[in-house]
């Protein structure tokens, strides 16, 4: 794929792609039938409504599918990568020092609208950076947080400016058999035989043994991850109507700017996000079956996209090159510009329980 | 020939997150969603001023037809937990040296999407009369590739859009696609734009931009948008559905509902129901054989007549199951699936008392209703199985051979087997014949499957023997039945003699 390729996808006219999608086949590391855990999720108070636990659908015909990992979930997890070696010159690194945290603008949850980086040396920056973003100019924002325009932001705190995600990733397994563990807690030993604790009837008095590690404690039927007997899929789209509308101030600006971001969001888009999800659940390529990558146009049609991460990453670095990849910043978070931990309610309270 | 402005809409993931009124999964997505969408779009291209004659022609026209294949709610669901954009906060305390709990800082978001086929489309399809207008038209195709997401944010889509003639749109909708259509018996409720929704819109967007900031953080919610209809749609390859006025029951004096016994009241209330009618339509200036046949039932058989349907609650346990309690609503409907008076009768009966024949005192009064009220649910859904709540009073005999009263002669096991056997054929026959009197078509005659008792086969239905019944249907047997069929038929259901009076009334299981 050449890179005159990547770049006939953003021009204004012609018989454009409207996206790239992927679909990459996964496999447990223990094997197709090994057992793997997928999140669990709260239940409401009405369990009915949402029971909690895994997130499993099953439908009339009997299969059903498995939510793996979420949206938002992989966004979190690609994000970071930018800040890894083979890719941290492709973004500016941005550093926020609280007292003695650092955090990764990369990490940050709400990306460049986030509270933290809001407030700090860089509020007036990212400030007129949004408004630029809601005056049809997003040049400025992609010198400071270009991985916001990708993943997609909102400066919900301040200017209201938000940008779409251009790049969306989760994994399913499909016809999953749900499997239960139990276990038994052991302690050490016997503390009350041994007359270390009192024996005691108290129920209070048992549960704080319990909680403690003292006593004996069953957990029977809880979950013990899935069994996947159909697919385990990660599929990703990379909206490439969505970056055609990103704009700078020139014609030149806009095709500098859309190449970079596309080059970006071609890593992000080619890198697997897999492997280590959660505790039990390590997830690779599965060796039998190749990933396919298809270009969509408006009217259906699909073609395959054939991208590599190398052809990607080679795109992305010229890309860089040209755009001018913003400066590596270390910035203090400023606690006067900060909201106080205690609303207004909560303030009054106080005042009253101390009277 | 007939054309059409269609914009499609492709997934390029087979979900769809989309909620509709009060936050229920919404399916297919609504004209309004697609309108916001192309807006959307529009302003973050820069084009609005230039989009903008075109979006005010389309909010103005009629709801476009929907054709988008089926897609199943998700069961379960699933509860996020997202971040607060609170960091600040958690900010201050590690500044102060203190812990500071990012996790302390996080909201639940419920998700339950639709899940759709792979590479579902959407289509919106607006007729184009007298030759429309084709700069319009052109620009919303240009705008409708723009488009991004339809739905939450997460429901990537690709847009087009086409003008096509009536035969392409006829491809389009063909199996395994379905059409949703503006219908005044849809059960389906989709908000479409209207002039002015545009307008709404962007004053919304104003009110957003303008909700907080860090320099004044007190937050300001933007009104909610109002310039918009509530269009019922309907599913094209679905039956139209029996138009029907709903009425509660309520006190004449005071601001609660009004019960009656089911077994022992429920006669008694279709009597009062069908003098309000008759006086209703009669200073309404219905003539006296239109009176005569339609609403008392006096005259051809052939000549549509109305049902006086009285309908009791169906109340949840808390132990799971439910319970057939007393009679607090009134349904009425016509033997003519296509009636045009129901829909009168829905306004102009709605405040009619209901007078005790005996005392000349009102008991009750009819307070207009939807049928979509949770009450009526069970007897207006779709559903393969149905049980009776008051019985189905036979059309004819059952018994014209004296079987039972050989059955009292004790005759040998096989013979009583033999004579059971017999009976019970004879009842099916009446059930199905009371099924084909009621309109159903030979081939959903002959697939029901049917059981029949004494005893009702829903909790809180009294035996079919205790139910009140006119005095001229006292010598034809009454049973509670259960019907099943392979495939979901509608309700209301109401069969037998009897059924103009709410005898026979099944609900669904």
């Amino acid at each position: 794929m050449s890179e005159a390729k990547f770049e006939a996808w953003l021009s204004d006219s012609g018989a454009l792609p409207a996206a790239v999608v992927l679909r990459e086949y996964l496999t447990p590391v223990e094997g197709k039938d090994g057992v793997f855990f997928p999140p669990t999720f709260a239940a409401a108070e009405n369990s009915r409504d949402f029971p909690g636990g895994y997130n499993i659908d099953t439908f009339s015909d009997g299969r059903n599918v498995c939510l793996i990992d979420s949206v938002g979930s992989q966004a979190n997890r690609i994000e970071p990568m930018f800040a890894e070696a083979e890719y941290a010159g492709l973004v500016p690194q941005i550093v926020i020092e609280a007292g003695e945290r650092r955090i990764s603008l990369l990490e940050a949850g709400h990306r460049a609208g986030d509270a933290i980086v809001r407030c700090s040396e860089l509020q007036q920056q990212l400030k007129d950076a949004f408004v630029a973003l809601k005056a049809g100019n997003a040049v400025p924002l992609a010198k400071l947080a270009p991985t916001s325009l990708v993943f997609g932001v909102w400066d919900s705190r301040d200017t209201q400016a938000k940008a779409p995600r251009l790049l969306a990733a989760s994994i399913r397994a499909w016809d999953v058999d749900r499997l239960t563990r139990s276990a038994q807690y052991n302690p050490a030993i016997e503390y009350v035989e041994e007359g270390l604790l009192e024996e005691t009837e108290d129920k209070d008095a048992l549960k704080a043994y319990s909680e403690r590690g003292f006593r004996h404690v069953p957990a029977s039927a809880t979950h013990g991850g899935v069994i996947a007997r159909g697919d385990i899929r990660r599929e990703v789209t990379l909206q490439l109507a969505a970056l055609r509308l990103l704009r700078g101030s020139t014609p030149d600006e806009t095709k500098a700017l859309r190449e970079y971001l596309l080059g970006l969001a071609l890593v992000a888009f080619t890198r697997p996000a897999v492997g280590y999800l959660r505790q039990g659940c390590n997830l690779v390529l599965d060796g039998e079956r190749s990933p396919e990558s298809k270009l969509v146009y408006p009217n259906g049609k699909r073609d395959d996209a054939g991208v590599t991460h190398h052809a990607a990453l080679e795109f992305a670095k010229a890309a860089a090159k040209r755009f001018g990849v913003g400066e590596n910043r270390t910035v203090k978070f400023d606690a006067k510009l900060a909201k106080d931990e205690t609303t207004g309610e909560a303030k009054k309270k106080a005042k009253k329980a101390k009277k | 020939m007939s054309r059409h402005l269609l914009l499609s809409f492709r997934f390029l993931a087979p979900w769809f997150h989309g909620r509709g009124d009060e936050a229920e999964p919404e399916w297919p997505p609504s004209p309004l969603r697609a309108f916001q969408a192309l807006v959307a779009a529009a302003a973050r291209a820069g084009t609005l001023a230039e989009v903008r004659p075109a979006l005010s022609w389309i909010e103005a026209q009629p709801p476009p037809l929907v054709v988008a294949p089926e897609a199943t709610v998700s069961t379960a669901g699933y509860r996020l937990s997202v971040p607060h954009n609170a960091m600040d906060v958690v900010g201050r305390q590690w500044v102060r040296g203190a812990e500071g709990n990012a996790a302390e800082h996080r909201a639940m978001k419920n998700v339950r999407p639709h899940r759709l086929p792979d590479d579902a489309v959407v289509h919106f399809a607006w007729p184009l009369v007298d030759g429309g207008n084709e700069p319009a038209a052109a620009r919303l195709i240009a705008t409708s590739r723009q488009v991004v997401a339809l739905g939450w944010g997460i429901d990537l889509v690709a847009g087009d859009g086409a003008v096509i003639e009536g035969g392409r749109l006829a491809e389009l909708r063909s199996s395994p696609m379905k059409t949703w259509e503006p219908r005044s018996d849809g059960t389906c409720l989709l908000r479409t734009p209207v002039s002015g929704t545009l307008g709404d819109l962007e004053r919304r967007h104003e009110a957003f931009l303008a909700r907080t900031s860090l320099a004044e953080p007190t937050l300001r919610p933007p009104p909610a948008l109002s310039a918009f209809a509530m269009t019922q749609y309907g599913r094209t390859d679905e039956a139209p559905r029996r138009p029907v006025a709903a009425f509660t029951l309520m006190h004449p004096t005071a601001d609660r509902m009004r019960a009656f016994e089911l077994a022992t009241r429920s006669m008694a209330v279709s009597g009062m129901v069908r003098h309000a009618v008759r006086l209703t339509t009669e200073n309404a200036g219905w003539s006296e054989e239109r009176v005569r046949t339609t609403v008392l039932g006096h005259g051809e058989n052939s000549a549509p007549r109305l049902l006086l349907v009285p309908i009791p609650s169906i109340e949840p346990r808390t132990r799971g199951g439910a319970t057939v309690t007393e009679v607090r609503r009134v349904l009425v409907f016509s033997t003519d699936e296509r009636s045009p008076e129901i829909a009168w009768l829905a306004r102009a009966l709605g405040g009619a008392e209901l007078v005790d024949e005996k005392s000349g005192k009102p008991l009750a009064v009819l307070a207009t209703a939807s049928r979509g009220d949770r009450g009526f649910s069970r007897f207006l859904a779709e559903a393969t199985t149905w049980a009776t709540v008051t019985p189905v009073v036979l059309p004819g005999l059952d018994d014209p051979g004296g079987i039972r009263a050989r059955l009292r002669q004790r005759p040998s096991a096989a013979d009583q087997r033999s004579l059971l056997a017999r009976l019970g054929r004879r009842r099916e026959g009446l059930v199905r014949k009371a099924l084909r009197h009621a309109g159903f078509t030979d081939e959903l005659v002959f697939e029901a499957q049917i059981e029949f008792r004494e005893t009702g086969f829903l909790a809180g239905v009294d035996r079919a023997a205790r139910f009140a019944v006119p005095k001229h249907l006292t010598g034809f047997p009454r049973l509670h039945v259960r019907i099943t069929w392979p495939r979901p038929v509608g309700g209301p259901l109401c069969i037998g003699r009897g059924r103009f009076s709410g005898l026979g009334l099944f609900a669904s299981l």
